[in-house]
């Protein structure tokens, strides 16, 4: 007995040391990032925690809402970084969770990209610098949809593809904006009536039996490998990543950025608005905006770069489509409209109602 | 004839539960050992995976803070647990069975409606004080208020199967409440200490809903960096940690179920 209660209590003091000496070592300068998970090469962190003597902390999220709770329960006092996608930066400045940029600490601002440089969703950069981008298009087997599949049809129209199982994004915004287009109303479209007619689009197609469910774009590149699928809905960068880690199994599959139009997104670099060392937070933001780390970022995430600089030193896989998309592929991507106020509660509705019936 | 046709295939059943049980976890074990990342077909015996984990310093420090939190919330719990069983036990004649319900109610409570409200509670004491930010000490809080309740239970009904009169035996040979205590009450609940620890240490280690919501950026755990990673698609890697953190479930539940097992053997032998 005595020996088990000294064994306990031993445990216990070790324990709470250690949990001392961890947030002893807290004490030195950290930077914390709130991150979506392998969006980051581990060598570009090591290179700025020795080249500034920090530390850094990382911490993923698996959803945009999902970090934008996280940073109204308190979080946005403990993070220093966040990178939300385009659509939710207006959100997080509307909700005052964000800081301005300091630009005159920002001086690699000026390698982004001139289209990057100015966007819709954070005019003058005041808050947000692009941090990568990338488009989600059409996923699909060539070896039974067709070597050149490029339209939406092969999931909207009911009779072009009556057998082979396809899956859409869970994110109803895209879901959605990829119907509009199909409709002819074009990806961006927020109109109510031409919202309710792709709704309605969507909800036909998912009672279709060959619909087999909603899932996030990375699984469903998974999922087409295994042939639990045979046409989705999923992301340049990744498609790219998984065709050259595994070539066989990718070979029939393809990407394509359909006729009808698809997405075009950028992750951006924020400061939560208390971010606890936001000084330290601009040096970090400055350090992935010069032109050698983007263009080793870009290398290892196999997505775009926003970074005009670092272009020549991505690799050659980088710079071809689909990573690079072509001039007319680009004119037709289209960013996610940002909604507020009613007309976020309007699409709710229409999402919350689609995905239940 | 009849009978044993019936018992035949209710057998059946239990083969089923077992399946359903085990198939998917074999899955994973398996799969980690994979030399390839792929799950169309096993290509082959590897520990590559395993080494991988060893190298990334994102999964060590999640280890590492599972461990802590794991390890110190238990032994608290067990503590507090013990002298909460005890306590039920020892004012029993008071009629306050009703309170054990109090005690009951987090348990039965959704873990997400509890995590929800603890991370609220937090967060506000925070915001008024300046203290209990998010980190592995609100961690430890919270776990220990969800390990409690099982601890007590367990020490509770180890002490309604004593004999009651041990404890005037106790009292007859003149023991002072600490030598009662020290010499008593603790050597017999010794079992039921231990492996109200290890039942602890089970229900720290695989719970991420309570963690997810209590937890800062500085204590993530395995249970929240694997909820984390699986956006990318479930990679060989998280395979493996689910295979040790299923090793670990395991080992802790046998101990605690072997020494549930063997005390009334031993304690027969002892007394």
């Amino acid at each position: 007995m005595r020996t088990m209660i000294r064994s306990l209590a031993m445990s216990m003091l070790l324990t709470l040391g250690l949990a001392a000496g961890t947030s002893a070592m807290a004490q030195e300068k950290t930077l914390y990032i709130f991150n979506w998970s392998q969006y980051m090469d581990p060598e570009i962190i090591e290179a700025f925690e020795q080249k500034h003597d920090v530390k850094i902390v990382r911490n993923f999220y698996n959803s945009l809402p999902e970090m934008f709770s996280k940073l109204r329960a308190g979080g946005d006092s403990q993070y220093d970084i966040i990178v939300p996608s385009n659509y939710f930066v207006p959100r997080l400045i509307e909700t005052g969770l964000v800081q301005k940029l300091d630009h005159s600490k920002i001086p690699n601002l000026d390698n982004l990209h001139p289209k990057f440089r100015d966007p819709s969703f954070d005019p003058g950069n005041q808050y947000s610098a692009a941090f990568q981008w990338g488009t989600t298009g059409l996923i699909y087997n060539k070896e039974t949809l067709g070597e050149h599949s490029d339209t939406w049809g092969i999931m909207f129209d009911p009779k072009a593809n009556t057998k082979y199982p396809f899956a859409m994004i869970g994110d109803g915004q895209v879901t959605m904006g990829m119907a509009c287009a199909y409709l002819g109303f074009g990806y961006r479209c927020t109109d109510r009536e031409q919202w309710k007619k792709a709704a309605k689009l969507v909800l036909e197609t998912k009672k279709r039996e060959n619909f087999s469910g909603f899932n996030d774009g990375t699984p469903q590149l998974q999922q087409i490998a295994q042939g639990v699928i045979h046409a989705g809905m999923s992301y340049n960068g990744d498609y790219v990543f998984f065709k050259s880690e595994d070539p066989e199994a990718y070979e029939d599959i393809g990407f394509s950025i359909p006729k009808e139009g698809a997405e075009i997104w950028v992750d951006n670099m924020m400061i939560p608005a208390n971010a606890p060392n936001p000084d330290l937070a601009h040096t970090f933001i400055n350090y992935i905006l010069d032109a050698e780390v983007g263009a080793q970022l870009s290398n290892w995430t196999y997505y775009s770069s926003p970074n005009k600089a670092a272009l020549p030193m991505l690799d050659e896989v980088l710079q071809q489509p689909p990573s690079t998309p072509t001039d007319a592929e680009l004119k037709r991507s289209h960013f996610t409209p940002s909604l507020s106020g009613e007309d976020l509660q309007v699409f709710q509705q229409l999402w919350t109602e689609v995905q239940s019936r | 004839m009849k009978r044993s046709r019936l018992n035949r295939s209710l057998q059946v059943f239990w083969y089923l539960a077992l399946l359903f049980l085990y198939a998917p976890l074999a899955i994973v074990v398996t799969f980690s050992f994979n030399s390839t990342n792929t799950y169309a077909k096993f290509s082959g015996f590897s520990l590559r995976w395993y080494e991988k984990l060893l190298e990334n310093e994102i999964i060590l420090n999640a280890f590492y803070n599972s461990a802590v939190l794991a390890i110190t919330s238990s032994a608290l719990a067990t503590v507090f647990g013990t002298a909460l069983g005890y306590g039920i036990y020892r004012y029993r004649h008071l009629q306050l069975g009703w309170l054990i319900w109090i005690i009951y109610l987090p348990i039965v409570m959704p873990d997400i409606v509890y995590g929800i409200s603890q991370m609220t509670f937090f967060v506000g004491v925070h915001q008024l004080t300046g203290f209990l930010q998010p980190d592995l000490g609100t961690m430890i809080i919270a776990h220990i208020s969800f390990q409690v309740p099982f601890v007590a239970l367990l020490i509770y009904s180890r002490l309604v199967q004593m004999d009651p009169l041990l404890f005037e035996a106790t009292q007859d040979l003149y023991a002072r409440p600490w030598q009662r205590a020290w010499y008593f009450v603790l050597p017999t609940l010794r079992a039921a200490l231990i492996s109200a620890f290890f039942l602890s240490f089970t229900l720290s280690i695989d719970d991420f809903v309570i963690s997810f919501f209590t937890a800062g950026p500085e204590s993530t755990t395995l249970p929240i960096f694997i909820w984390s990673a699986i956006k990318k698609g479930i990679t060989p890697e998280i395979n493996a940690i689910s295979t040790l953190l299923i090793v670990t479930v395991f080992t802790a539940a046998a101990i605690s179920f072997a020494i549930q097992r063997a005390r009334p053997a031993q304690s027969r032998s002892s007394q």
